[in-house]
């Protein structure tokens, strides 16, 4: 049972809505309560299954490819990323992968450039550009988001569509303790931003199922190769994040020595504190 | 993440998240992330006293601070066997087993099987060929024990002996928890417990 | 040559691995295996009536099975690839049968130790974990007895397709949580494997050193 608010204020995103079709109901968990998703009448639901009393029906969304639920009465508008609209864009969603770890150590992770040249090796980064170079981070406090920005990383190969080596600029938004998405300069439009995000389902403290989106300007690659191209570095991350000791986060900054490269996390975490995060977090002893 | 998921390299043990090396006394010496900077020194990971004898390594628990007692002799890996058992419960397979190839031999009458209570270690003779055998118990969880099966090198045949103990270390695993395993009474002249786990 | 191909299978990673080793240049074509199942579509179908990846097709062959296109590919190298396949002496090649066969085997436990921990999927994964052990054990004395006959290959003195075969099943038993580290002498070959020229890894494999 989860009685941290924080996180029961969120919505979450519990499937794609393709692999929810009429008359093919599929059974979750969400923050350790079971739950049933159905489609009927051409509208989504979704019903706790209590092992006592009476089922509840959650309320739904569909949105960015995805059926979305909440455990709260209140919960937070789901966030803003009208990147979803603008033509011209294409949409990959990969399925759900699960991790045995915290949702939060999938967050943190993602925001982390200083794995790439030994956990995507030749793809994401190469020795010796090891190098994070400092950059901004900020609490947003009007949408109460997490942002990283001016972040540069040298790429062998930083994307799908990209051809040789090249300084990628990054953002990074944590928009939910569960959810993040990495602004990425576009290989082949100037100017823009291709979008990866994860949408984390916590299932329980230490298991999640991470639903993954990219949404890019790509003329030359097929979207199975966008989606080869995603599972493939995910993996190499799960791989990583299945080994993490403890798998709950921890948010005493005494535990795991941040260094500069890891500001975003750092900030992550204060936030998370701030918030009362305690779903997922290792117990302050 | 666990250090061992990582790689050595120019002797330096090289964590495989983010490349950070680590020297020979646990102190962090080089951040990928920060080229130029030099790590400060409360950066260390735990350290332990490692010793390579009797070609086993060999890692002193926590707190222990007794000089290492290995067998003497120079010794050849048959096999690690990994066993679902106590290491109480490996200890008194092992020297079950012991006692069948001790007997396998009856015009043999040498020195017998070496353990104790709180030794990691049980030494016998082989029957057949006269040398010796050295298992080194290691417990890995409280319901799982690493056993190394090695040979002595100066057996005659030692690559026979290496494949027939190695296949007597799999027989130990196969009939484990098949039936209650017979009682071990250790015999006289057991050598001194140590306090080192291999 | 063209690979119908999926990145977290690891049928297809054999292909891409042997060929990686034999200096062959696949075109690869992505099939969403997951979540799409495109494997099952009318189209799909057409190109592999098996329903299965991965697929390889050269020229007029087409072949529908991974350990098939093992073979396939050794031959066509002639004398390149004739210690991949050493089919010229009767112990040997039916020993790398045997182990192709430990192979396909290996799909029912890691295989679907993977499928339940990676996907979800619904099924007894504590059968197949336990299993995945025995089959495991079984390959660590194997490759013990072949460490005394002085080489560290599971056929012969060199890596054949036996090995390409199952080292892309044992080498990512992480992902479907089967610990590998009991195992030494399969540790030691799986070390080994990765210095062979040309390797390349899959995805939960470090390849780096």
């Amino acid at each position: 049972m989860c009685d941290d608010q924080f996180t029961r204020s969120y919505w979450y995103a519990v499937a794609r809505i393709e692999d929810l079709p009429e008359g093919r109901p599929r059974a979750t968990k969400l923050l350790d309560v079971d739950i049933d998703l159905l489609r009927t009448q051409g509208q989504a639901t979704a019903t706790t299954r209590p092992s006592d009393g009476q089922a509840i029906h959650l309320p739904t969304k569909e949105q960015y490819g995805h059926v979305w639920t909440t455990l709260s009465e209140s919960p937070r508008d789901l966030y803003a990323m009208p990147e979803f609209e603008e033509p011209g864009r294409r949409l990959v969603t990969a399925g759900a992968i699960t991790v045995s770890c915290s949702g939060l150590r999938v967050v943190e992770n993602f925001l982390d450039m200083a794995h790439f040249p030994f956990v995507h090796t030749g793809i994401l980064g190469e020795e010796p550009h090891t190098d994070v170079a400092a950059y901004d981070v900020e609490l947003r406090e009007d949408v109460d988001e997490v942002w990283a920005t001016k972040c540069e990383f040298y790429q062998p190969k930083a994307a799908a569509a990209a051809e040789g080596g090249q300084l990628t600029r990054y953002m990074y938004r944590v928009a939910q303790p569960f959810s993040t998405v990495l602004y990425k300069t576009c290989p082949i439009r100037e100017g823009a931003w291709d979008l990866i995000g994860l949408f984390i389902q916590p299932k329980t403290q230490t298991e999640c199922d991470v639903h993954s989106f990219v949404l890019v300007f790509d003329d030359s690659n097929s979207d199975n190769a966008l989606l080869q191209f995603q599972q493939m570095i995910f993996m190499q991350d799960r791989m990583i994040l299945e080994n993490q000791v403890p798998s709950l986060l921890p948010l005493d900054p005494r535990l795991e020595l941040p260094t500069r490269a890891d500001a975003s996390s750092i900030a992550y975490r204060r936030w998370l504190k701030a918030h009362g995060q305690t779903y997922g977090v290792l117990p302050q002893a | 993440m666990r250090l061992s998921y990582g790689f050595v390299r120019g002797n330096r043990l090289t964590c495989l998240y983010h490349g950070w090396g680590y020297d020979g006394d646990g102190a962090c010496v080089s951040i990928p992330a920060h080229p130029t900077l030099t790590p400060p020194k409360t950066i260390k990971v735990a350290r332990y006293a490692c010793v390579e004898a009797a070609g086993l390594v060999w890692v002193a628990a926590e707190g222990a601070n007794d000089p290492l007692r290995a067998p003497d002799g120079r010794w050849l890996p048959a096999q690690t066997i990994d066993l679902d058992l106590t290491l109480a419960d490996a200890r008194a397979a092992v020297a079950a087993a012991a006692v069948e190839a001790q007997a396998a031999d009856s015009a043999y009458a040498g020195s017998g099987i070496e353990t104790s209570d709180d030794s990691p270690l049980v030494t016998f003779v082989d029957a057949r060929s006269g040398s010796r055998v050295l298992c080194a118990l290691q417990a890995v969880a409280d319901d799982r024990t690493a056993l190394h099966v090695l040979v002595d090198a100066s057996a005659g045949d030692v690559k026979a002996m290496q494949r027939a103990y190695a296949e007597w270390g799999r027989r130990i695993r196969r009939n484990q928890g098949r039936a209650s395993l017979p009682a071990f009474v250790p015999p006289a002249g057991t050598v001194a417990p140590t306090s080192y786990l291999a | 040559m063209k690979l119908y191909d999926y990145v977290l299978s690891s049928d297809c990673y054999k292909v891409r691995l042997l060929a990686g080793c034999l200096g062959i240049e696949l075109q690869t074509i992505p099939v969403n295996v997951f979540p799409g199942e495109e494997h099952r579509s009318p189209e799909f179908l057409a190109v592999s009536p098996l329903g299965k990846i991965p697929v390889l097709s050269d020229g007029g062959v087409v072949l529908q099975d991974a350990h098939a296109i093992l073979v396939y590919l050794a031959k066509r190298q002639g004398d390149a690839g004739a210690a991949w396949y050493p089919d010229a002496d009767a112990a040997s090649c039916a020993a790398v049968q045997q182990w192709l066969t430990f192979a396909t085997e290996l799909d029912g436990t890691i295989g679907a130790a993977r499928q339940h921990s990676m996907l979800g999927k619904p099924l007894d994964v504590d059968r197949a974990r336990s299993g995945a052990r025995e089959q495991i054990t079984a390959l660590d004395d194997h490759l013990t007895d072949r460490e005394f006959d002085g080489s560290a290959w599971i056929v012969g003195n060199s890596p054949t397709i036996a090995d390409v075969a199952v080292f892309a099943q044992v080498a990512v038993a992480g992902d479907g949580a089967i610990d590998l580290t009991p195992y030494k002498a399969v540790g030691r070959w799986l070390k080994t494997m990765v210095s062979v020229p040309g390797f390349s890894p899959m995805p939960g494999i470090s390849a780096i050193r």
